[in-house]
């Protein structure tokens, strides 16, 4: 009886050592110490499947229309994508089967997307009012041109969806812009979350911040992702459980690969787009008070006419779909506005779980 | 008898534990606060040591990193207002080509105006010598 006790407990043991073993070489396939090795990867792994085209270029800024895969549907307008000003926006091409702008190009949506680049010493004067009513507008200007369609949709996502809800809010007026959706977007900072906490002006000196990195241009991505790991723990815990328990899933892995090489991609946020953002949204709440001004215009998000696509997720760690939720009190309802909750995290619901295909399909039938 | 089933337990409770604790610390105003502190410490060491940085570039007659900056903000600054006249150019001449168009559609349909009195003059006067031809 001892003896077969002693025989399942090392086999078990033997198979929690290889699995460990491959655990740690997951874990250490997804570090790197060169560009070469980054590049590697990323090939390795298909990442930004999806081929595109470049249209614009300003600075860093550059704004790229994705090749379609089937004949366009001239019916839809073009779909501008907005991404975040913190990461890289192949979050939305992610790999093969993970990917929104794979599945819109396949249903013969024209896709157009910005890429902000990396700010450097000379983005130290940019404000969030140039990239909205300078950037982002001659984007639009750029791919009604390129489209030769006059009309399009808004597509934001994260801060980038912060960027187009107010950029709608201040071309009301303008006739084509025909619809807006707002994934993972925040508008009312009372409810931010820890972010909210650790920017309190109380502990939190944001003019410090401020001046020690001027001189850089823009807040480096390690400063700002250093304490996005502790936004939630549990997250952090189940994301290694999970690569120990599916690490003999090599899809899974991939996928695991995938997601952290694009955690890890950062960009440096410029630093007087970071004070504004800071202390207009998360210290102020200016936005939802109706007191943010962007180029001497107060920003009223009642202006907003168009019918809206609100994607909120129920786990969203960087900001709670409590932040996002209050659409409709602020805005007056317009018809084919949709609100929907989706099962999972800021980033899950769109390049991981399940759930995103169901999101995809939200996306495609609203903006046809 | 020891269970590996056991091992998984164990590390979810460590895991809720240490969730709790660290949720417990974050909304510790009293930590947060010697967070910002040590922050605080550490930003005003990078400025002064930004700032010896630019003394020595300035004591060795060379360009400081803030007056590089200060060129690249300028720069970008000049590719934004050349970019917007770009694009009110191209609205400009967009606008011309529209002018155009409509001018030539007037034009056309004024041709076609002028025409067909002339059509209409010249049909009279068939009508007309027909009718002597019949007399």
């Amino acid at each position: 009886m001892e003896k077969e006790k002693f025989n399942i407990d090392v086999k078990e043991l033997e198979q929690m050592k290889e699995k460990s073993e491959k655990f740690w070489k997951v874990i250490n396939q997804c570090k790197f110490t060169t560009h070469d090795e980054k590049d590697k990867a990323a090939s390795e792994l298909g990442i930004a499947p999806t081929p595109k085209g470049l249209v614009y270029q300003e600075g860093t800024m550059k704004l790229y229309s994705y090749f379609p895969k089937v004949k366009p549907d001239k019916k839809i307008p073009p779909v501008l994508i907005v991404p975040s000003l913190i990461n890289k926006n192949y979050i939305l091409d992610l790999v093969n089967g993970f990917s929104l702008i794979e599945f819109l190009t396949l249903k013969g949506v024209r896709v157009y997307i910005i890429d902000w680049g990396t700010a450097g010493e000379e983005h130290g004067e940019l404000t969030i009012d140039n990239y909205i009513t300078g950037y982002i507008r001659r984007c639009v200007k750029k791919m009604s041109r390129h489209s030769e369609e006059k009309k399009y949709i808004l597509l934001g996502q994260c801060i980038g969806g912060i960027l187009t809800t107010i950029y709608s809010a201040l071309f009301s007026d303008d006739k084509n812009l025909i619809s807006h959706v707002a994934m993972t977007t925040p508008v009312n900072f009372e409810n931010g979350g820890k972010l909210k906490e650790w920017t309190n002006p109380e502990t939190f000196n944001l003019d410090k911040v401020v001046n020690s990195y001027r001189e850089n241009g823009a807040i480096p991505p390690e400063i700002l992702h250093a304490g996005f790991q502790f936004l939630d723990l549990n997250l952090t815990f189940t994301k290694y459980r999970n690569l120990f328990n599916f690490v003999d899933n090599e899809a899974f892995v991939k996928l695991y690969r995938a997601l952290d090489f694009w955690g890890n991609d950062n960009i440096p946020f410029p630093v007087m787009v970071f004070k504004k953002f800071i202390k207009a949204f998360y210290q102020q709440n200016q936005l939802i008070r109706g007191e943010l001004i962007i180029d001497d215009k107060y920003v009223n998000l009642c202006d907003i006419k168009i019918p809206f696509f609100n994607i909120l997720a129920s786990n969203d760690h960087v900001f709670p779909k409590e932040a996002a939720i209050e659409w409709k009190q602020i805005m007056a309802p317009h018809k084919g506005d949709v609100e929907k909750v989706y099962d999972g995290g800021h980033v899950s619901i769109v390049a991981a779980l399940p759930v995103r295909l169901q999101l995809y399909n939200d996306i495609y039938e609203f903006i046809k | 008898m020891w269970n590996i089933n056991m091992m998984d337990e164990m590390g979810k409770q460590w895991e809720k534990m240490m969730k709790q604790w660290f949720d417990e610390l974050m909304n510790n105003p009293e930590f947060l606060q010697n967070v910002g502190k040590t922050m605080e410490t550490a930003l005003t060491s990078k400025i002064l040591a930004d700032d010896m940085k630019n003394n020595i570039a300035k004591s060795m007659a060379m360009p400081t990193a803030s007056l590089v900056a200060r060129l690249g903000t300028h720069i970008m600054r000049q590719e934004s207002k050349i970019a917007e006249l770009e694009e009110h150019i191209l609205e400009l001449k967009d606008d011309i080509k529209n002018i155009l168009n409509a001018v030539e559609k007037n034009q056309n349909s004024k041709q076609k105006k002028v025409e067909t009195p002339e059509k209409a003059k010249k049909s009279d006067e068939k009508v007309k010598s027909s009718k002597k031809g019949v007399k």
